[in-house]
């Protein structure tokens, strides 16, 4: 199995905004989400989820409420805000502008310089 | 309401924070639960499954507090946080907390007194409204003694009248002794301090009255009714605060005065002290000659106007006065103008303040290195202390607290031991500034105005910032970095030389600011012994009772009868059981009389115009020279048959007769007088020099006339009405011994008050106030910092001895000897002493020319001082090395090494 791939700097806010764009979801779901959707091929320290998640919502990018789990526990349920759908918008484009233009870098073959 | 609105954010802040902190600590356990009821449902069993769960998701200490931050925590919250921490470390070791706090308390205590004092009487603006308008105007004949300052009634007439930039102007006679009133009509006879002042004086000032008016232009004009005015005090004490005082009428040496009106409570002229009451100067136009220089000025300028512009518009006007009223009889227009009169004017705060800004300054200065030493010697102890959490701030540091968070802590911590401090200063400067008033020279001014107010708090709020900042910075920089490993525990690591630099830094530069203070206390003391072993010029100063009387022209109008009652009184003294001597004088040393006038020779030819030299004159009684005890050198003692049949004789002091005739005994039978209109008098007898200006100042030429004189400055004839008694008897000073001697006096006239009650101590101990109280004030803060400074030394060789314990213990172990160990530890102490007494050196270099102004027959480099408070100084710190460095040579090598 491939080894799992450290997280970009800065990427990890990008990812949690997607997870909870969906339908509101606690900490521990969108760390499920996340392993989920890359297919177990990331690695987050799970500890290290909640600063930024404080972040975000200090930012007004997503808001919480508490609410049951699956099990009836009592846990606290984040969501997307419109500024946060903006912010998502934004980066995605951002990442995937950006992802080409690397990419476009590295796939550049010598006798193309 | 706005302090209960901040209490109750400062609440919700509180409760959201317990809020916040619950709810974080609900959603991570439900993470870690739901991660490892996962894990067993994939089979994991269930203590293995909540153990790597724990263990996966991460310290939650650490993440809570990244959660906190993230948040944006609030700075109250944790300041609040961090005050509390504080509080507890604090409490926890209470001996450094009490020697911390005490150490600063003394140090912010007595800054914040010097500071009031200085505050009170430097700085504070005068308490009238637009004070920086105020200016006293006075004149000053350049070519006589430009020292000399006054102002006369034509100068006063013209500038109110022509002046372009004075909205007003007064003038008022000082209410030296002369100016007493008796006030009679009551009980009991009383003299108290009057000023009389011209129209202007009160309204420029910007005083309303209390009750009824203060004084109209028509108040003051020749021939109006005599009125007065009482000050807040006095219409207390006489008239038990009694509204219906206005209107009343009051005897004022024999005259009966309407009361118009009282002043305000916190009025105060000036800086006269104990003024009862004003009186309207009445100056008449048509009566005013030239050069009557008795009064004083103030002016209010206008908007605008600034003292250089007022200053020339006064040069303008002179020659106008003296161009627009006739001479006195006796004195020429000619030898006006050849006096050169020029403006001196000053801003009124400068006039009323005088020369004690240096001597302030210099004490603030002292006492401000004592509260460096103080910081040094907390700081010191921080040191110390931090140096024993180093695996505490490691722990918290490993935890997650950030590098700013710890630096935050600790300066917290500093930043309590500096507020507590401070509180405890501000106490303790409450209860020095009552002893600093009272031990304050005679003549510092506004010592009313001395007080504890906001200025004064702000700045000991300013220093407890500072301080705190100063002593909590030291260990913030050098452990805030501390690394997140933890330390290798047990073991005492032997403190490397780096970690000692600090605190020698911060004890060579105690030593330093106390070899500073300490050699500025010993320029002092080197100038109080030449002060007090200088002759005076008068003997047993303590021994002699000194007291003033008045007889008024209303009790006894006759001139002739003046000079028997006073020869009565003086026989009378006599009489009482040991006394010695007894005599009377217009004046006595030192006690601030400053009657100068030219005195002509008959053999000496004058220029045309030209004038003689200023001399003090003085009017004495027989046995005035002998009571003073101020020796005959040649010729004889005035008798009373001169006195009584108006003899022309004087006699002078021994530099007067050598600056005209070479010796003493060739001034004798030559002839001196003071205007040409005057019977030349015949010098009898030569006495000694007084120091009668004042005992930093030299001898001033005296004259000695006769109370009785005929002829004299144009008067026929002359009798002093006002005179100072002398009264030499071992009980002087005694309450006792001045019963005796008012029942003596008024057994000869009972309707006459006695004044200024004093021994002549009084003014020789007060004539040296400046020196003895910056003496007194710089000898504390000298002892203050040796005591600090020593402490501290102290307490870092120990330091250190008990950190090198183990290394001693090997050392002797390996056949060092006792005597090595010493030398070890003393060379340590040394080197710091020895830097720091180089560097004091050069700053007393540096500092001493400042206090140059207060010292007297020594040099600002005096040598003796400059060589021998460093040893002493050395000789004290070596001392406070050696304690420990004795304790370090017992060492037994066992039991050190045991303790590892």
């Amino acid at each position: 199995m491939q080894k799992p791939l450290d997280l970009l700097q800065g990427t990890l806010d990008m990812l949690i905004l997607k997870a909870v764009s969906l339908r509101p979801m606690h900490g521990y779901g969108i760390l499920l989400r996340i392993h989920q959707v890359s297919k177990e091929r990331l690695e987050i320290q799970q500890g290290s989820l909640y600063p930024a998640l404080y972040r975000l919502e200090h930012q007004g990018w997503i808001t919480s409420e508490w609410g049951a789990s699956e099990n009836n526990r009592k846990a606290k349920y984040y969501r997307l805000t419109a500024a946060g759908k903006r912010r998502l918008q934004a980066e995605t484009e951002n990442w995937n502008r950006m992802a080409e233009v690397i990419a476009g870098i590295l796939s550049t073959r010598p006798e193309e310089v | 309401m706005r302090l209960w609105s901040r209490l109750r954010s400062w609440l919700q802040a509180m409760l959201r924070r317990s809020r916040m902190e619950s709810e974080m600590d609900t959603e991570l356990h439900f993470h870690i639960e739901a991660y490892a009821e996962d894990l067993v449902r994939s089979g994991v069993p269930q203590r293995e499954a909540v153990r790597r769960a724990s263990l996966e998701f991460g310290g939650a200490e650490r993440i809570k507090e990244e959660c906190r931050e993230a948040r944006g925590v609030h700075f109250l919250e944790a300041l609040i946080q961090d005050v509390r921490y504080g509080l507890r470390t604090l409490r926890k070791s209470p001996g450094f907390s009490i020697v911390a706090v005490l150490t600063l308390a003394l140090g912010i205590g007595a800054n914040t007194a010097i500071f009031s004092v200085l505050d009170g009487v430097l700085l504070k603006p005068l308490p009238y409204p637009q004070p920086e308008q105020l200016v006293s105007v006075e004149i000053s004949p350049l070519a006589l003694n430009p020292s000399l300052r006054g102002m006369a009634p034509e100068d006063y007439f013209v500038f109110r009248e022509q002046s372009r930039t004075f909205q007003d102007i007064a003038i008022y006679a000082e209410t030296d002794t002369d100016h007493d009133v008796n006030v009679t009509g009551f009980a009991e006879p009383e003299r108290v301090h009057a000023l009389d002042v011209t129209d202007g004086t009160l309204s420029l000032l910007g005083v309303s009255p209390m009750f009824g008016r203060i004084f109209s232009r028509s108040d003051d004009s020749p021939g109006a009714p005599p009125t007065a005015i009482l000050t807040y005090g006095y219409w207390q004490r006489k008239f038990n605060a009694d509204p219906a005082a206005v209107a009343k009428m009051i005897i004022v040496d024999g005259k009966a005065r309407e009361i118009i009106g009282v002043l305000p409570r916190n009025f105060r002229f000036l800086d006269m002290q104990d003024l009862a009451l004003i009186l309207p100067l009445q100056l008449d136009r048509n009566e005013t000659y030239l050069g009557n220089f008795s009064y004083f000025g103030i002016a209010r300028l206008n908007a605008g106007s600034t003292l250089t512009q007022a200053s020339a518009d006064v040069a303008r006007m002179i020659p106008i006065a003296l161009d627009t009223f006739p001479p006195s009889p006796g004195v020429s227009l000619d030898l006006l103008k050849k006096a050169r009169l020029v403006p001196n004017l000053l801003p009124l705060k400068q006039d009323v303040v005088g020369n004690v800004g240096t001597l302030l300054w210099v004490i603030m200065g002292g006492i401000g290195m004592v509260l460096l030493i103080a910081c040094a010697n907390v700081g010191n102890l921080l040191l110390v202390r931090t140096e024993g959490r180093r695996r505490e701030l490691a722990l918290r540091a490993a935890l997650g607290a950030s590098r700013g968070r710890i630096a935050a802590q600790l300066l917290c911590e500093s930043a309590i031991i500096g507020l507590l401090g401070s509180i405890f200063g501000l106490g303790l400067a409450l209860a020095a500034l009552h002893f600093l008033v009272a031990l304050a020279p005679s003549g510092l001014p506004r010592i009313s105005d001395i007080d504890v107010n906001l200025p004064v708090l702000l700045f000991t709020l300013g220093i407890a910032l500072f301080t705190s900042l100063f002593f909590g910075l030291i260990p913030v920089v050098k452990h805030a970095g501390v690394r997140a490993g933890l330390p290798e525990g047990g073991r005492t690591i032997g403190l490397s030389r780096e970690r000692h630099r600090a605190r020698n830094l911060l004890v060579t530069m105690q030593v330093a600011l106390a070899l500073v203070l300490l050699i500025c206390s010993g320029l002092m003391i080197r100038t109080f012994r030449v002060l007090t072993r200088i002759n005076p010029g008068f003997v047993r100063p303590a021994e002699i009772q000194t007291f003033r009387i008045s007889i008024q022209q209303s009790d006894v109008p006759d001139d002739a009868s003046v000079p028997r009652i006073e020869q009565q009184i003086q026989d009378k003294l006599a009489a009482i059981p040991g006394v010695s001597s007894v005599g009377f004088s217009s004046a006595v040393p030192m006690d601030g009389d400053n009657r100068l006038d030219n005195v002509f020779a008959a053999d000496r030819t004058y220029a045309q115009g030209a004038l003689p030299p200023l001399r003090h004159l003085l009017f004495i009684s027989p046995g005035y020279l002998q009571t003073l005890g101020i020796p005959l050198i040649a010729g004889r003692d005035l008798s009373w048959t001169d006195t009584y049949n108006k003899v022309p004789v004087a006699l002078i002091s021994e530099n007067f007769a050598r600056e005209y005739w070479r010796t003493p005994a060739e001034a004798l039978e030559k002839r001196i007088r003071i205007s040409n209109t005057d019977d030349w008098r015949e010098i009898i007898g030569v006495v000694g020099n007084v120091r009668d200006d004042s005992m930093d100042k030299p001898a001033r030429t005296d004259v000695y006339w006769p109370t009785v004189l005929a002829k004299f400055r144009g008067r026929p004839l002359r009798v002093c009405r006002y005179v100072t008694l002398v009264v030499r008897s071992p009980l002087a000073g005694s309450e006792s011994f001045m019963h005796q001697v008012r029942q003596a006096v008024w057994s000869v006239d009972s309707n006459l008050p006695l004044a200024s009650v004093y021994t002549m101590n009084y003014f020789y101990i007060g004539s040296m106030g400046h020196t003895s109280f910056t003496l007194a004030m710089l000898g504390i803060a000298g002892a203050m910092a040796l005591l600090l400074s020593t402490l501290g030394l102290y307490g870092v060789i120990a330091y250190s001895v008990s950190q090198r314990t183990r290394e001693i213990g090997i050392r002797m172990a390996l056949g060092a000897h006792r005597r090595d160990v010493l030398r070890m530890v003393l060379r340590e102490g040394m080197l710091v002493i020895l830097i720091g007494l180089g560097i004091g050196l050069a700053g007393s270099l540096a500092v001493t020319r400042f206090l140059s102004s207060l010292l007297f027959g020594v040099t600002a480099t005096d040598a003796l001082t400059f060589a021998g408070v460093p040893v002493l100084l050395g000789l004290v710190a070596l001392a406070a090395c050696y304690v420990p460095a004795r304790r370090a040579m017992r060492v037994d090598p066992i039991v050190a090494l045991r303790y590892e």
